[in-house]
């Protein structure tokens, strides 16, 4: 590699100064500050109203800007949110041109991904979906609840179909880069894999990357709105997808006996459980070895994100004795998605790693102490994982049904304690959905159909 | 020099004035413009359904007089926000222009289209009103028959680029006296395109 210094100096001048601070400081902070106000219950929206008015990284913060505001049972906002982002997954990352991503992928080979837009995740975009149904259905608007749920639905076959082909597409043009040989290299990957070994080894994943509550809470919706075929069917996919849990079993067959002519003289109601916090990235330094040079292994400091889990909060909900089940484990559908996404990552990270070591090699060559400093320093700052993600989402999803005796229902938590007591009417099956990212902050949104 | 600075400008004015596109009428061309539902795809339906239904005979009331018809629900089972009145409005005005049914405003499935045929009933305890301007009982025309739909989605992928979407425009025509589907009708429109994003 023949570099000047001047050269090298205008690079990373550039690289600095035209992507700004988050090359340098990530943005770690600026999640744990908007999760510590979520958490607390607060409705003060000046934090996602700044991001939104900004317009910066507007994926990830209208889909945070969706969930605070939801929490906040302002259902049209949360959903004029979850449209913004919606429409940018289809304009900024399903339509992207080429050129933009190439320039992204050069953007985190060369400084690292924190300066490009965020782009999501597939379980993300179908949450959503999923959210945007649920917050229609608080609104009684089943009309446009369905039009979600259909979408949340179509959204996961796509999903399926990614995994299986466009990964595979990935890889072959990861081989088309010139340093593929030097970061596949087996002893660097070992290095790399070896400290994720547990992480990957410690949960189990849904079969085709499935999020079954999506499967279960759009089978649902379309038992509450009477198309009872359509609800069998998600059913007894959900049924499939987490088969120890009797209560999808015990739904499937109600579905199947309302399909037939049989009077409605019980009615039912279901309560949703959101339990805890998702597990969120956090950056992982590891020391990996590079065999950039043919006479030397040079060991170089590699920022890779990780997984880390968050509290739950209740174990489980209570009501009339009986207590909630777990429908889907949020936490191993993020896992799965980071595992298969994991390795176009690590590859990146290792690019960027080979080509600032290259950089400094260089500079010390040809500019002496100075030069070796400069490369140091641009190499140790912009060293920084992208550990952006949907932070609001729950570490599971849990349910109940009981039948509606009275118009009152009592919820209580894990230790026999009344959490919230909820109105309903006896005579129409109610909705009612609780999150609680931890113990002492509970949300209680409620649906029945035909009443606000 | 001087073609330089023609070029400077030339460069100038298309980088600030930009390339934008002028607002234009829509053509009825041959292919489609979204894998979503347009304009087109509801006029086909409801022209196909309309010839279908009058040409079937069963809107042919005996003593020459015209139905009843209400607006049952049509539900959009698809993935795009629709109002469904684009594709029913249009069947409603043929059926009105052929003179062998009538539509009624004062019943339909989640609630009158409007609510002033029951207003106006409510006057009647308001002696501001004079009583004999105001409608009387029993004068509200029943339905005979209902106008219900569905229109349904699939979506499956092509091949390895393309995508394929194909909706199901399905309508029945409900005799309420006996609850009997008298007419059904069915338009299925399928559009491939790029299966880089989402139909919707």
């Amino acid at each position: 590699m023949d570099l000047r210094l001047s050269n090298i100096f205008i690079l990373l001048f550039g690289a600095v100064f035209f992507t700004g601070c988050v090359a340098l400081t990530g943005h770690r902070e600026l999640l744990v500050e908007f999760d510590k106000t979520l958490n607390s219950g607060s409705c003060d929206y000046s934090f996602i109203d700044k991001k939104i008015e900004d317009k910066d990284d507007l994926i990830l913060w209208a889909s945070q800007g969706g969930s605070f505001s939801r929490n906040c049972y302002d259902y049209n906002k949360s959903n004029n949110l979850f449209d913004l982002a919606e429409g940018l997954y289809k304009s900024d990352v399903d339509l992207q041109s080429t050129a933009e991503k190439v320039g992204n992928s050069t953007n985190s080979i060369l400084v690292n991904n924190n300066i490009n837009s965020y782009q999501g995740s597939m379980y993300e975009k179908i949450m959503l979906n999923i959210y945007k149904g649920l917050n229609f259905m608080a609104l009684d608007n089943f009309e446009d609840a369905r039009v979600e749920f259909n979408r949340a639905i179509d959204r996961q076959r796509r999903a399926k179909e990614y995994f299986s082909n466009e990964i595979t597409q990935l890889k072959s043009k990861q081989r088309a880069n010139q340093n593929y040989q030097v970061a596949q290299n087996r002893y660097t990957q070992k290095a790399i894999y070896d400290s994720y070994r547990e992480l990957f080894n410690s949960y189990k994943a849904y079969p085709d990357f499935v999020n079954p509550f999506t499967t279960y809470m759009s089978g649902l919706f379309f038992l509450f709105d009477g198309d009872y075929n359509k609800a069998k069917d998600l059913l007894r996919d959900a049924m499939s997808m987490e088969p120890n849990n009797t209560q999808i079993e015990e739904d499937f067959k109600l579905a199947d006996k309302l399909s037939g002519f049989e009077k409605r003289k019980t009615h039912y109601a279901w309560v949703i459980y959101e339990n805890g916090k998702s597990m969120v990235k956090i950056e992982k330094n590891i020391n990996i070895p590079l065999f950039i040079f043919t006479n030397k292994v040079y060991y170089a400091g590699l920022s890779l994100p990780t997984l880390s889990p968050r509290s739950s909060s209740y174990n489980y909900i209570e009501v009339e004795n009986k207590k909630s089940k777990i429908v889907a484990n949020m936490d191993n559908i993020i896992e799965a998605e980071f595992e298969k996404r994991f390795p176009q990552i690590a590859f990146e990270a290792t690019l960027n790693l080979i080509m600032k070591t290259y950089t400094q090699y260089e500079l010390n060559r040809s500019g002496g102490a100075i030069g070796g400093l400069v490369g140091a320093i641009y190499q140790g700052l912009t060293n920084r994982a992208d550990v952006r993600s949907w932070t609001a989402l729950p570490k599971n999803f849990q349910v109940v049904r009981f039948e509606l005796k009275t118009n009152n229902v009592i919820i209580k938590d894990d230790k026999n304690r009344v959490l919230s007591t909820v109105m309903v009417d006896r005579n129409k099956d109610a909705l009612i959905y609780i999150k609680s990212s931890k113990r002492g902050i509970i949300r209680v949104h409620r649906t029945i159909k035909g009443k606000r | 020099m001087k073609l330089i600075m023609t070029m400077v400008i030339l460069f100038a004015t298309i980088l600030f004035t930009g390339c934008a596109t002028k607002p234009q009428y829509v053509k009825s061309a041959d292919k489609p413009i979204t894998m979503g539902l347009d304009r087109r795809d509801f006029e086909k339906a409801a022209n196909a359904a309309i010839k279908d239904l009058l040409q079937s005979g069963v809107m042919q009331k005996r003593d020459g007089g015209r139905y009843v018809v209400a607006m049952g629900r049509v539900v959009n089972d698809t993935t795009q926000r629709i109002d469904t009145a684009m594709l029913t409005k249009k069947i409603r005005i043929a059926l009105l222009k052929s003179g062998k049914a009538i539509m009624t405003t004062a019943v339909a499935a989640g609630g009158p289209e409007d609510e002033m045929t029951k207003e106006v009933r409510r006057l009647r305890a308001d002696d501001e009103f004079k009583q004999s301007t105001i409608a009387k009982k029993g004068t509200i025309y029943a339905p005979d028959m209902s106008l219900s739909g569905k229109i349904i989605q699939r979506t499956a992928k092509a091949d390895s680029k393309n995508q394929l979407v194909e909706y199901y425009i399905q309508l029945t025509m409900t005799q309420l006296d006996t609850g009997l589907a008298i007419w059904e009708g069915e338009t299925t429109i399928g559009k491939v395109g790029s299966n880089d994003t989402v139909v919707w």
